[in-house]
């Protein structure tokens, strides 16, 4: 009899441990889209400027980059709009997206939002509002803001180049 | 020696061989040594090897080194006459006639045209009152004719129009031998003027100059109607008749050998005299062939200029450099034992024999052993007011171009492997003449060369040496080149083609660092190494420079290697 009447607790319980977990994953995953999303922005450079050695990210090069990187990894339709297999409820939202040409180091990048951020090399900055689902019990699915930066910079290897 | 077997005595001569084999090679490389500097012909005239002796007629001295405008030919510039003591010669502007008087010869105004002849230098005639000279300056025979009072230029007769006139001779009657240029001609008086025989006409088959004297041989012992010739060139004196059909050449009559430096010949009968060296050689017919006689020779103190034989005796004049540094006549008769002086009929005090005018020097050219399209000539010259020599440069021997010594570089529109000069020296003052020491003719050819990369970006790449860096150089895929390369030869264009496996042709139009319109010039060029080529891909440069229609090429394999990619070269990370 007692454990009649804790079993809807403990599933009660397991339901709320499940969704929570669900709940972060679906926000790494959308940080770790973002991540793959301005990475690829800031590989977007001026291939004319790139020859001449210098490293300027082509601006229409970068965004597309950004969105299309975007939307492979949100499982997001075309038109942004989520797929069913997408953690997405919504369209999201690219509060931010700031491309840092320079040429003067470090730059500082600031934001009604509170985020401070400094390049030091070319780089990209975004943020996105995302709705997310929650999990199996809530069907509300919750808000979350993901924030990711990238820089690109010339590099020597081992063999001094 | 003798007492040597077989193979000891080739032994022993082994090292003469090897010896007179490494001459030969040295002489060769110094050769190609120069042709490899670009000097083709660098000549000082010590002999006469690099110089075209066929189409020269400048006098090439090879002892002191130079070469000059010579003096006038004069070698038939003598006239004696049958049964008559008078003489008639070229002096100056002027045609002298001398006679004996008061035991000396004396000049006798009434047969002499007392100047005003233009550049005389051959005379001929049977009488006194009656001869042609042939004025070189004018290019034209002029017959003078006694009338009454003087010598008169008959306006009738004569020939003009002449191409090189270089000597005359009389015939039997109202005609006469004229070599002009490389051929001799007979010209006939038909009633009316002097018109040219054209049965009697001879090519000589040689270059013009080298017929410096002729002869009139109509008295002759063999045919009925020819002359002698000088050829100076090849040393002989050949000798043409009439064979009834055609005029030909007559070995007995000729004298091929034993010549040194023959300038003129007169003939009388059976009697051949030759002015050769320092001698005047006499030269019998005995039926058969011409035999020296040395009792008719004489040694002259100078060399002789010019000979006349009397006609119907054992007697002839000679011109020669006195003693005294002037012309002088000297009269020399046979004694019964041998040629004598006659010390009162010698003549002197004549004027100096003027340099002639617009003679050439022609190289004898080299085998460039490559395409040529520029030359450079640089001679060592002396050239006194009033003289001057052009020069002109060829690549084939067909296209002659004008150019300045010491002057800028002279092109062509097309190639040749037979580069050669030839230079025009003229005198407007008889009495000076130019001077050329040496000739150095280089080649100027359009050429590109030098090729090498001035910037690369990541210049770091190992293995590169600092900028401009050598050959091959490692560059990046995605990042650019720029190259530069030397032209010569005024290039007005140049290009390079870039390409490898795997990778699309790039041609690339360089530009010049300085104006076209200098020599030589730096052009510089720059390409994109495609982001796309494969890692290890090996790049070709042909590079191009044009000119007119010339276009010559220069190729680079493998001067560059893709190290790598531009997008290795960076590394992207997230900052947050």
């Amino acid at each position: 009899m007692l454990l009649l009447i804790l079993m809807p607790f403990f599933w009660l319980l397991w339901s709320l441990t499940l969704d929570g977990a669900n709940a972060r994953y679906t926000a790494a995953r959308v940080k770790m889209s973002l991540n793959r999303a301005v990475k690829g922005a800031v590989a977007a450079v001026n291939t004319d400027a790139l020859a001449a050695g210098v490293v300027e990210i082509d601006e229409a090069g970068a965004r597309a980059a950004f969105d299309r990187l975007l939307k492979d990894n949100l499982g997001l339709r075309s038109d942004f709009s989520p797929a069913p297999d997408s953690p997405l409820l919504a369209v999201p939202e690219v509060l931010v997206f700031y491309i840092c040409r320079g040429p003067d180091f470090p730059c500082v990048f600031q934001t009604v939002m509170g985020i401070r951020h400094s390049f030091h090399d070319p780089g990209v900055l975004a943020v996105i509002r995302a709705r997310c689902r929650r999990g199996f019990i809530s069907s509300q699915g919750q808000e979350i803001y993901a924030y990711s930066a990238a820089e690109i910079k010339r590099w020597l290897n081992a063999d001094g180049w | 020696m003798i007492f040597l077997g077989k193979r000891q005595r080739i032994a022993w001569l082994v090292p003469f061989a090897l010896l007179v084999l490494v001459s030969f090679d040295m002489n060769r490389e110094i050769d190609s040594a120069l042709a490899a500097a670009g000097i083709y012909i660098d000549d000082s005239f010590n002999d006469i090897s690099q110089v075209d002796a066929a189409r020269t007629t400048a006098e090439v001295d090879t002892a002191n080194g130079w070469v000059t405008l010579s003096r006038l030919n004069m070698a038939n510039s003598l006239l004696l006459y049958p049964g008559s003591q008078y003489l008639t010669l070229i002096n100056g502007d002027a045609a002298e006639t001398y006679r004996p008087a008061g035991g000396r010869m004396a000049k006798d105004p009434a047969y002499s045209v007392s100047g005003g002849l233009t550049s005389p230098v051959s005379i001929a005639g049977h009488i006194p009152a009656e001869y042609l000279v042939l004025e070189r300056g004018g290019r034209e025979a002029a017959y003078y004719q006694h009338d009454g009072t003087g010598m008169m230029k008959n306006g009738v007769l004569g020939v003009s129009q002449l191409n090189d006139p270089l000597a005359l001779a009389a015939g039997d009657g109202y005609d006469f031998w004229l070599a002009d240029g490389s051929e001799v001609r007979s010209y006939v008086f038909d009633g009316r003027g002097f018109v040219l025989n054209g049965y009697l006409g001879v090519s000589l088959e040689v270059e013009g100059a080298s017929a410096v004297s002729i002869s009139d041989g109509s008295s002759g012992p063999v045919g009925d109607y020819g002359f002698s010739v000088v050829d100076r060139l090849n040393k002989r004196v050949l000798s043409y008749v009439w064979n009834g059909s055609v005029m030909g050449k007559c070995d007995a009559l000729s004298i091929e050998t034993g010549l040194t430096s023959p300038r003129s010949v007169s003939r009388d009968g059976a009697l051949l005299v030759v002015a050769d060296g320092d001698w005047v050689k006499a030269f019998t017919y005995d039926g058969t062939s011409l035999l020296p006689n040395p009792f008719l020779s004489v040694r002259m103190p100078a060399a002789p200029l010019a000979v006349a034989v009397k006609p119907g005796g054992f007697e002839y004049a000679v011109l020669y450099e006195g003693e005294s540094g002037g012309p002088a006549v000297s009269h020399y008769a046979f004694d019964g034992l041998e040629m004598r002086e006659v010390p009162e009929r010698r003549i002197t005090g004549l004027a100096a024999i003027p340099y002639d005018n617009c003679q050439r020097l022609v190289g004898k050219g080299a085998a460039a052993g490559r395409a040529v399209t520029g030359l450079m000539l640089v001679a060592e010259t002396d050239l006194p007011p009033g003289t001057e020599i052009v020069w002109e440069v060829t690549v084939d021997g067909a296209t002659w171009k004008e150019t300045v010594n010491n002057g800028p570089a002279v092109r062509f529109d097309v190639a040749g492997t037979k580069p050669n000069y030839r230079a025009v020296l003229k005198t407007s003052d008889p009495a000076v003449a130019p001077k050329i020491f040496g000739v150095r003719l280089m080649d100027a050819s359009l050429a590109v060369e030098g090729m090498r990369v001035v910037n690369i970006v990541g210049p770091e790449i190992a293995g590169n040496p600092p900028l401009p860096t050598s050959l091959p150089v490692k560059i990046w895929a995605g990042y650019d080149v720029a190259f530069q390369v030397e032209t010569t030869g005024h290039a007005e264009l140049v290009s390079a083609v870039i390409h490898g496996a795997g990778v699309t042709a790039i041609i690339v139009s360089c530009e010049p660092l300085w104006p076209v319109d200098s020599d030589a010039n730096t052009w510089q060029g720059a390409f994109h190494a495609p982001v796309d080529a494969p890692r290890g891909t090996v790049l070709q440069m042909d590079v191009t420079a044009v000119k007119g229609t010339v276009r010559v090429s220069a190729s680079y394999p493998g001067f560059a290697e893709i190290y790598a990619s531009a997008l290795e070269n960076h590394l992207i990370h997230l900052t947050h």
